[in-house]
Protein backbone atom coordinates (compact mmCIF):
# COMPACT_ATOMS: atom_id res chain seq x y z
CA UNK A 1 0.00 0.00 0.00
CA UNK A 2 0.91 3.69 -0.87
CA UNK A 3 0.30 6.34 2.03
CA UNK A 4 1.55 9.62 1.33
CA UNK A 5 0.18 12.77 3.80
CA UNK A 6 0.14 16.66 2.59
CA UNK A 7 -1.09 19.89 3.61
CA UNK A 8 -4.11 21.38 1.38
CA UNK A 9 -5.19 24.40 2.66
CA UNK A 10 -7.15 23.67 6.31
CA UNK A 11 -6.80 20.40 5.70
CA UNK A 12 -5.04 17.00 5.21
CA UNK A 13 -4.89 15.16 2.37
CA UNK A 14 -3.88 11.45 2.99
CA UNK A 15 -3.54 9.44 0.10
CA UNK A 16 -3.98 6.15 -0.22
CA UNK A 17 -3.13 3.45 -3.13
CA UNK A 18 -2.64 0.12 -4.37
CA UNK A 19 -4.05 -2.83 -1.98
CA UNK A 20 -5.47 -1.76 1.63
CA UNK A 21 -6.13 -4.95 3.03
CA UNK A 22 -5.62 -6.77 6.50
CA UNK A 23 -1.91 -6.26 6.28
CA UNK A 24 -2.06 -2.58 5.28
CA UNK A 25 -5.03 -1.22 6.95
CA UNK A 26 -3.35 -0.54 10.37
CA UNK A 27 -0.90 2.24 8.40
CA UNK A 28 -3.94 3.89 6.96
CA UNK A 29 -5.82 3.85 10.30
CA UNK A 30 -2.56 5.50 11.80
CA UNK A 31 -2.37 7.89 9.00
CA UNK A 32 -6.23 9.50 9.52
CA UNK A 33 -5.90 9.06 12.88
CA UNK A 34 -2.85 11.21 12.91
CA UNK A 35 -3.77 13.83 10.72
CA UNK A 36 -6.76 14.47 12.61
CA UNK A 37 -4.86 15.23 15.75
CA UNK A 38 -4.81 18.80 14.40
CA UNK A 39 -7.14 19.75 11.22
CA UNK A 40 -9.65 17.89 9.04
CA UNK A 41 -8.60 15.35 6.53
CA UNK A 42 -9.91 14.38 2.81
CA UNK A 43 -8.51 10.48 2.18
CA UNK A 44 -7.72 10.51 -2.08
CA UNK A 45 -8.65 6.84 -2.65
CA UNK A 46 -8.09 7.18 -7.01
CA UNK A 47 -4.94 5.23 -6.69
CA UNK A 48 -6.71 2.16 -4.31
CA UNK A 49 -6.67 -1.04 -6.54
CA UNK A 50 -8.21 -3.54 -3.53
CA UNK A 51 -9.67 -1.98 -0.48
CA UNK A 52 -11.27 -4.73 1.70
CA UNK A 53 -13.77 -4.52 5.11
CA UNK A 54 -10.51 -3.68 6.96
CA UNK A 55 -9.74 -0.89 5.32
CA UNK A 56 -13.18 0.72 5.09
CA UNK A 57 -13.14 0.08 9.36
CA UNK A 58 -10.43 2.66 9.51
CA UNK A 59 -11.98 5.47 6.94
CA UNK A 60 -15.67 4.36 9.61
CA UNK A 61 -13.07 4.84 12.53
CA UNK A 62 -11.88 8.61 10.85
CA UNK A 63 -15.34 10.02 10.24
CA UNK A 64 -16.28 9.14 13.93
CA UNK A 65 -13.30 10.81 15.42
CA UNK A 66 -13.81 13.62 12.63
CA UNK A 67 -17.69 14.11 13.62
CA UNK A 68 -16.64 14.07 17.69
CA UNK A 69 -14.22 16.66 17.14
CA UNK A 70 -15.90 18.71 15.17
CA UNK A 71 -13.59 18.36 11.82
CA UNK A 72 -13.55 18.16 8.19
CA UNK A 73 -13.80 14.52 7.01
CA UNK A 74 -14.04 13.30 3.40
CA UNK A 75 -13.29 10.67 0.56
CA UNK A 76 -12.41 11.74 -2.81
CA UNK A 77 -11.22 10.57 -6.16
CA UNK A 78 -13.05 7.29 -5.15
CA UNK A 79 -11.89 4.59 -7.23
CA UNK A 80 -14.12 1.61 -8.53
CA UNK A 81 -12.86 -0.64 -5.96
CA UNK A 82 -13.20 1.97 -3.36
CA UNK A 83 -16.67 2.76 -4.58
CA UNK A 84 -18.12 -0.76 -4.54
CA UNK A 85 -17.15 -1.79 -1.30
CA UNK A 86 -18.17 1.83 -0.06
CA UNK A 87 -22.10 0.70 -1.76
CA UNK A 88 -22.02 -2.61 -0.20
CA UNK A 89 -21.53 -1.26 2.95
CA UNK A 90 -23.98 1.73 2.38
CA UNK A 91 -21.34 4.10 3.47
CA UNK A 92 -21.65 5.92 0.00
CA UNK A 93 -24.73 7.40 1.48
CA UNK A 94 -22.99 8.28 5.22
CA UNK A 95 -19.44 9.80 4.22
CA UNK A 96 -19.17 12.97 2.00
CA UNK A 97 -17.61 12.04 -1.33
CA UNK A 98 -15.98 14.58 -3.95
CA UNK A 99 -14.18 14.26 -7.18
CA UNK A 100 -11.54 16.35 -6.03
CA UNK A 101 -9.60 17.82 -2.92
CA UNK A 102 -10.72 21.36 -4.53
CA UNK A 103 -14.24 20.31 -4.85
CA UNK A 104 -14.17 19.25 -0.80
CA UNK A 105 -12.64 22.16 0.12
CA UNK A 106 -15.01 24.83 -2.02
CA UNK A 107 -18.16 22.61 0.09
CA UNK A 108 -17.15 24.10 2.97
CA UNK B 1 -16.14 -29.47 -12.99
CA UNK B 2 -13.20 -28.08 -14.56
CA UNK B 3 -10.35 -27.00 -12.47
CA UNK B 4 -8.88 -23.20 -12.85
CA UNK B 5 -6.82 -22.70 -10.49
CA UNK B 6 -5.66 -24.01 -7.00
CA UNK B 7 -3.52 -22.03 -5.41
CA UNK B 8 -2.10 -22.26 -1.44
CA UNK B 9 -0.37 -19.78 0.61
CA UNK B 10 0.89 -19.53 4.31
CA UNK B 11 -2.33 -18.44 6.05
CA UNK B 12 -0.88 -14.77 7.39
CA UNK B 13 -1.51 -10.91 6.23
CA UNK B 14 0.67 -10.31 3.78
CA UNK B 15 0.17 -12.89 2.12
CA UNK B 16 -3.08 -12.58 0.84
CA UNK B 17 -2.71 -10.44 -1.96
CA UNK B 18 -1.26 -13.44 -3.44
CA UNK B 19 -4.52 -15.16 -3.06
CA UNK B 20 -6.46 -12.39 -4.86
CA UNK B 21 -3.75 -12.02 -7.56
CA UNK B 22 -3.70 -15.71 -8.59
CA UNK B 23 -7.82 -15.36 -8.78
CA UNK B 24 -7.62 -12.03 -10.73
CA UNK B 25 -5.37 -13.30 -13.08
CA UNK B 26 -7.69 -16.44 -14.39
CA UNK B 27 -11.24 -15.16 -13.72
CA UNK B 28 -10.96 -11.78 -16.41
CA UNK B 29 -8.85 -14.54 -18.85
CA UNK B 30 -11.84 -16.63 -18.52
CA UNK B 31 -14.60 -14.71 -19.28
CA UNK B 32 -15.68 -12.46 -16.18
CA UNK B 33 -15.88 -8.54 -16.68
CA UNK B 34 -13.62 -5.90 -15.28
CA UNK B 35 -16.43 -5.45 -12.80
CA UNK B 36 -17.45 -9.02 -11.83
CA UNK B 37 -13.76 -9.69 -11.45
CA UNK B 38 -13.80 -6.99 -8.76
CA UNK B 39 -16.68 -7.93 -6.94
CA UNK B 40 -15.76 -12.10 -6.87
CA UNK B 41 -11.78 -11.30 -5.93
CA UNK B 42 -13.48 -9.05 -2.96
CA UNK B 43 -15.46 -11.40 -1.73
CA UNK B 44 -12.34 -14.33 -1.55
CA UNK B 45 -10.10 -11.73 -0.06
CA UNK B 46 -12.78 -11.25 2.96
CA UNK B 47 -13.57 -14.87 3.03
CA UNK B 48 -9.29 -15.50 3.63
CA UNK B 49 -8.93 -12.56 5.59
CA UNK B 50 -11.73 -14.32 7.92
CA UNK B 51 -9.42 -17.12 8.29
CA UNK B 52 -6.26 -15.77 9.26
CA UNK B 53 -8.25 -13.35 11.13
CA UNK B 54 -10.45 -16.08 13.09
CA UNK B 55 -8.90 -19.05 12.27
CA UNK B 56 -5.50 -18.27 12.90
CA UNK B 57 -5.09 -15.26 15.31
CA UNK B 58 -4.55 -12.60 13.04
CA UNK B 59 -2.02 -14.40 11.42
CA UNK B 60 0.17 -15.32 15.02
CA UNK B 61 -1.03 -19.03 14.74
CA UNK B 62 0.64 -20.96 11.63
CA UNK B 63 -1.07 -23.04 9.14
CA UNK B 64 -1.80 -22.69 5.25
CA UNK B 65 -5.09 -21.38 3.48
CA UNK B 66 -5.86 -23.12 -0.37
CA UNK B 67 -7.89 -21.51 -2.61
CA UNK B 68 -9.52 -23.59 -5.96
CA UNK B 69 -11.88 -21.90 -8.75
CA UNK B 70 -13.38 -24.69 -10.61
CA UNK B 71 -15.60 -23.86 -13.93
CA UNK B 72 -19.39 -25.49 -13.51
CA UNK B 73 -20.30 -24.71 -16.70
CA UNK B 74 -22.87 -21.38 -16.36
CA UNK B 75 -21.35 -21.30 -12.76
CA UNK B 76 -17.72 -20.39 -11.11
CA UNK B 77 -16.94 -22.64 -7.59
CA UNK B 78 -15.10 -20.99 -5.37
CA UNK B 79 -13.36 -23.17 -2.45
CA UNK B 80 -11.02 -22.10 0.62
CA UNK B 81 -10.04 -24.97 2.88
CA UNK B 82 -7.70 -24.43 5.88
CA UNK B 83 -6.22 -26.39 8.72
CA UNK B 84 -7.48 -23.94 11.22
CA UNK B 85 -9.68 -25.37 14.70
CA UNK B 86 -13.05 -25.94 13.01
CA UNK B 87 -15.07 -22.75 13.10
CA UNK B 88 -19.05 -22.43 14.30
CA UNK B 89 -21.03 -20.90 11.39
CA UNK B 90 -23.33 -19.56 13.69
CA UNK B 91 -21.02 -16.90 14.92
CA UNK B 92 -20.05 -16.00 11.52
CA UNK B 93 -23.12 -13.84 10.68
CA UNK B 94 -23.18 -10.44 9.19
CA UNK B 95 -23.91 -7.02 11.48
CA UNK B 96 -26.51 -4.70 10.23
CA UNK B 97 -25.58 -2.34 8.32
CA UNK B 98 -27.24 1.11 10.19
CA UNK B 99 -24.81 0.05 13.21
CA UNK B 100 -22.22 2.30 11.68
CA UNK B 101 -19.31 1.04 13.40
CA UNK B 102 -15.67 -0.13 12.48
CA UNK B 103 -15.62 -3.88 11.10
CA UNK B 104 -18.05 -6.71 10.85
CA UNK B 105 -18.89 -6.34 7.37
CA UNK B 106 -17.05 -8.91 5.68
CA UNK B 107 -19.97 -11.54 6.20
CA UNK B 108 -22.07 -9.00 4.53
CA UNK B 109 -19.72 -8.51 1.40
CA UNK B 110 -19.32 -12.44 0.70
CA UNK B 111 -23.36 -12.86 0.79
CA UNK B 112 -24.18 -9.75 -1.21
CA UNK B 113 -21.87 -10.79 -4.05
CA UNK B 114 -21.74 -14.42 -4.46
CA UNK B 115 -24.67 -16.44 -4.92
CA UNK B 116 -24.28 -19.03 -2.40
CA UNK B 117 -21.55 -19.12 0.60
CA UNK B 118 -21.83 -22.59 2.93
CA UNK B 119 -19.22 -24.32 5.15
CA UNK B 120 -19.16 -28.01 3.89
CA UNK B 121 -18.44 -30.91 5.92
CA UNK B 122 -14.84 -30.29 6.63
CA UNK B 123 -12.08 -31.73 5.16
CA UNK B 124 -10.44 -35.37 7.68
CA UNK B 125 -8.43 -34.22 10.46
CA UNK B 126 -10.36 -31.01 10.82
CA UNK B 127 -10.27 -27.59 9.41
CA UNK B 128 -12.70 -25.50 7.25
CA UNK B 129 -14.04 -25.77 3.42
CA UNK B 130 -15.84 -22.46 2.42
CA UNK B 131 -17.77 -23.13 -0.58
CA UNK B 132 -18.92 -20.32 -2.77
CA UNK B 133 -20.98 -19.88 -5.86
CA UNK B 134 -21.34 -17.39 -8.58
CA UNK B 135 -23.96 -18.04 -11.76
CA UNK B 136 -21.61 -16.17 -14.56
CA UNK B 137 -22.28 -14.89 -18.17
CA UNK B 138 -19.27 -14.68 -19.77
CA UNK B 139 -18.75 -11.04 -21.59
Amino acid sequence: MKCRIREHGAVHVVALGGDVDMSSSPEARQAILQSLERRGVLVDLSEVEYIDSSGVASLVEGYQVARDKGLKFGLVGVSPSALLVLQLAHLDRVFPIHVTVDDALADG
Amino acid sequence: MKPLLRVSVVAEPDRLKELRDAAREVLTPWGCSEELTRALVLALGEAAMNVVQHGFDGGSASGEITLEILDNSDELVFRLSDDAPTADPAKMSPRDLDDLRPGGLGSHFMRELMDRTAFLPPPEGGGNLLEMRKKVSRS
